[in-house]
């Protein structure tokens, strides 16, 4: 179905190849997982899979591409785009319609197939995938696991041979990861050809027929389904990988308030327009402790966290460091919150001055900021612009200057949805660390593998009405 | 088929120049708003900041699409805002306007600086003119119709003598130049500083 | 946005919706009768509310309501400048807005394909379907990148925004340009990789086609408008 023979590709501003000979086969039907640490060019040889680089990311090719028998080279995007569909990461920015039946029927419509013939077509996709209630709706209000699965529908209306997706599962709760895993359970069955490129790995390891681990640019290893299955955690582990099964969580609850806590949220409520997001939260954290929040998506835990640190001003109840209710702002001035998105939230033309923001200019804080640099394994970027750097050394940044500012409360919002296993170990590590030294963290997170590692409490936030 | 090849907007730089023109329209609507007040401060301040902050906006659209219909494309917006508010003079200069910032920039005219920055000034200042237009074309008829529409008589005056006044118009015209060069200029910081080693390029 | 709620001009050709917000806009613009402007006005808000944008109409009318009120007493205390003249100005902005409203709300999907009926070139369908589809969520992304500032001390008062002008402006302009950069080439990937083209012909899932009420709708509201006029011409005001 798809041959790559001595493939490499340099992206035209780049100086170094971010692919380099890659020779790679996927037989019709086959389910193959694109894995590595992040800048290995997994992205990369999806898009060369689908036909972006070079056409619409510029760069320079060589090497063979036959896809179902017939030399790409010469075939245009939308002709690549007829035989492969797609499956983006980032939910926000692959819709184009606001109507979710629009969004499905985009892809038919642009080549040209009668009006009965998509109506036909997205009914059989709807009953296929069982979303018929999504259809006819608008996606400014739908949950990322919902747009997912649209996204998902969108593609395979035109009846691709193969499908590709990018980090699907990266935005979802466990429940719509496991959704997800059942959709690419019925596609495979079908007999699609599905190429995935993923961190979590968890969910796939049942339907993978191959395991492919890039680094660098090149294929590192490749495990057929058996193999995969018999690897162990130490040798995913030196790999960088995250682990084939999810483990255990046996960490306490926390479940009531405690007296003397540092943090105490006392009957919170809270109300966007007529709905009531928070209903009469109560909670409490210490110093020295990092607390896994989890729970649904949209049961309103990013919500908590930003009534916590002050965005949001509470309808009712209170939020008490050390005792004392503390207004808004002054939780604001003693908390950092560092966001799902990092490109919201980094302003500084390289990595040092982005800890430096708006401190001053004494020279402890200079030298604190080397120093943190180091820690955070950062200091070769210093001088590179944030937004240059990959997703993991975004957080470490943020990260880093959350503990520039001394505040004593840091709370962070799916701090690993993208990141690979050694960068998610690393992380636990760091944030283990930041702990010991006295802060208290608070961590809303979906990712099992890393409440294991870095949580010593867990909280579920549940909608109780 | 590469995008740096062709001349003209293709699909990917249509995307890029409306989301950036978004922008620059809501920048335009936001910076109107503290200064609603007087039409002085609109005039002079209002407009100003608006052309200060749309630089970096311009000059990183023009750096990702550098293409024929860009500048069009860009005072679509406005000028489709206009006819919809029944600015329908307004709205056609808008266009028109559009049309000639593409002749400026012309032939390779984006790798120059003062071409793009003449385009982007041009720009700035038909947006800042705009409420002149009807006063300055249409005369007498616009007094009638303002007139007849509730507006009194000396208020009328005062407007009408405000926007013809050549003194007005040609510190208007200075204000939105100078701010437009500080525009481009602050924009050209940003490139260097952020845009292109962030990769948004 | 109502979502599966039925409201009675719902599914109105996007085509009458924009044919109608021509002579509404010329209408509020030249119509000089008070009272004819209430009608007019009060005309806008029904055709919002058959469409089910209530909270707009709501909205429109207490500005309408606030910006009458202030009128009458600003005009006995001749006070002169650019007040008076705003109220009077601003309202007939309004109706025009209002007139435009069911356009902007129509699902983007119905709207590209009517004005791909209407023969208009294909860049000027895609410009404003993009439009439509961002429009609304840059204030979303606006107040994320407000939030997250907060931490850092930028932005938090007035005291500090007249201080530290640039630093505010840069790091609200530098997040949300990058930000705006790597959606524009996402979306572009996206829509280009399924087929996505100016050149070429494309279908459309929605039929466009006028039905009997889309027609009465059309000619009951060129007549009401019309009627306007009149009575505007013959009460004596200059058109």
């Amino acid at each position: 179905m798809i041959r790559l023979k001595n493939v490499s590709f340099r992206y035209e501003a780049a100086k170094e190849p971010s692919l380099r000979d890659i020779d790679f086969t996927v037989k019709r039907g086959e389910f193959v997982i694109l894995t590595g640490l992040s800048g290995c060019g997994k992205t990369t040889l999806t898009r060369v899979l689908n036909g972006l680089c070079p056409r619409f990311y510029g760069g320079e090719i060589t090497g063979s591409y036959t896809l179902d028998g017939m030399d790409t080279a010469g075939m245009t995007l939308n002709e690549i785009g007829t035989k492969i569909g797609n499956v983006f990461q980032d939910p926000r920015s692959q819709f184009f319609a606001t109507n979710t039946t629009d969004e499905t029927a985009l892809a038919m419509e642009n080549r040209n197939y009668s009006p009965a013939l998509m109506r036909s077509r997205i009914n059989e996709v709807a009953d296929m995938l069982g979303i018929r209630e999504l259809l006819d709706r608008d996606i400014f209000g739908m949950s990322s696991g919902e747009k997912q699965k649209i996204a998902i529908a969108a593609a395979c209306c035109v009846h691709p041979d193969v499908l590709i997706l990018d980090e699907p599962s990266a935005n979802l709760d466990p429940e719509s990861t496991s959704q997800l895993a059942g959709f690419l359970k019925t596609l495979k069955e079908l007999g699609m050809t599905i190429i995935v490129s993923e961190h979590r790995l968890y969910y796939l390891s049942e339907l993978a027929d191959r395991m492919i681990v890039m680094e660098k640019g090149r294929v590192k290893r490749e495990f057929p389904h058996d193999q995969m299955s018999a690897l162990t955690e130490g040798e995913l582990t030196e790999l960088g990988l995250r682990f084939l099964k999810l483990p255990e969580i046996n960490r306490p609850e926390r479940s009531s308030q405690r007296e003397d806590s540092f943090l105490t949220v006392d009957d919170i409520t809270f109300k966007r327009g007529r709905t009531c997001v928070l209903n009469r939260i109560s909670m409490s954290a210490e110093r020295g402790k990092i607390l896994a929040i989890t729970g649904r998506n949209g049961v309103g835990k990013s919500t908590l966290c930003k009534v916590i640190t002050g965005i949001y001003r509470e309808r009712s109840g209170s939020v008490l460091y050390y005792g004392g209710k503390l207004s808004p702002r002054k939780r604001v001035n003693s908390s950092f919150f560092v966001g799902q998105d990092a490109d919201y939230q980094l302003y500084g033309a390289t990595a040092r001055e982005e800890l430096l923001i708006n401190m001053g200019k004494a020279p402890e804080l200079a030298e604190k900021a080397e120093m943190l640099l180091t820690r955070f394994d950062l200091s070769e970027y210093s001088e590179r612009h944030p937004a240059s750097l990959s997703g993991g050394q975004k957080q470490r940044l943020l990260i880093a200057a959350a503990i520039m500012r001394e505040r004593p409360l840091l709370v962070l919002d799916e701090p690993t949805s993208g990141l690979d296993g050694k960068h998610m170990r690393d992380l636990a590590v760091l944030l283990r660390e930041a702990a010991d030294s006295g802060l208290c963290i608070l961590i809303v997170t979906h990712d099992t593998e890393f409440i294991a590692l870095a949580a010593d409490e867990v909280m579920n936030l549940q909608r109780d009405k | 088929m590469k995008g740096s090849e062709r001349k003209f907007v293709g699909l990917k730089e249509i995307i890029i120049v409306v989301l950036f023109s978004v922008l620059t329209f809501i920048v335009s609507m936001v910076t109107a708003l503290p200064f609603a007040a007087s039409v002085h401060l609109q005039l002079y301040a209002g407009y100003s900041l608006m052309a200060i902050i749309s630089g970096p906006i311009y000059v990183l659209m023009i750096s990702k699409a550098p293409k024929v219909g860009t500048q069009v494309l860009f005072f679509a917006v406005k000028g489709l805002y206009m006819l919809i508010m029944g600015q329908v003079l307004t709205g056609i200069i808008f266009i028109v306007g559009g049309f000639i910032c593409e002749l400026i920039v012309m032939n390779d005219g984006y790798h120059s600086v003062i071409r793009s920055g003449a385009a982007y000034m041009l720009h700035m200042t038909l947006y800042g003119l705009g409420s002149f237009f009807p006063v300055l074309f249409l005369g007498d008829t616009f007094r009638a119709q303002l007139l007849s529409r509730g507006y009194d008589a000396e208020a009328v005056e005062t407007m009408v003598s405000l926007y013809s006044s050549p003194v007005i118009i040609l510190t208007v015209v200075l204000c939105l130049c100078v701010a437009s060069a500080l525009g481009m200029f602050i924009g050209s910081r940003m490139m260097k500083k952020h845009f292109v080693p962030g990769g948004a390029v | 946005m109502q979502q599966g709620r039925i409201y009675p001009l719902t599914s109105l050709d996007v085509r009458v919706r924009v044919l109608l917000l021509i002579p509404v806009s010329i209408a509020a613009m030249l119509i000089t009768d008070e009272t004819l402007l209430c009608c007019l006005f009060a005309l806008a808000a029904v055709w919002l509310l058959m469409f089910g944008l209530h909270k707009k109409a709501l909205a429109y009318i207490l500005v309408y309501a606030a910006l009458w009120a202030v009128l009458f007493p600003l005009r006995e205390m001749q006070i002169p400048g650019s007040i008076p003249l705003l109220t009077v100005y601003v309202r007939r902005i309004i109706i025009a807005v209002m007139g435009a409203a069911p356009v902007m709300s129509a699902p983007t999907g119905r709207l590209i394909a009517s004005l791909h009926r209407m023969k208009l070139p294909k860049t000027a369908v895609l410009s404003l379907a993009v439009f439509f589809r961002f429009m609304p969520t840059v204030s979303m992304e606006y107040r994320c990148i407000r939030e997250a500032q907060k931490f850092r001390g930028i932005g938090t008062s007035i005291a500090g925004v007249l201080l530290h002008p640039f630093l505010t402006a840069e790091c609200i302009l530098v997040p949300m340009l990058m930000r705006t950069s790597k959606v524009a080439d996402e979306l572009a990937a996206s829509v280009s990789v399924r087929g996505m083209q100016l050149e070429g012909e494309c279908s459309s899932l929605h039929e466009v086609r006028m039905g009997a009420v889309d027609w009465l709708v059309l000619v009951l509201g060129f007549t009401a408008v019309a009627v306007l006029f009149a009575a505007d011409r013959s009460i004596g005001g200059s058109v």
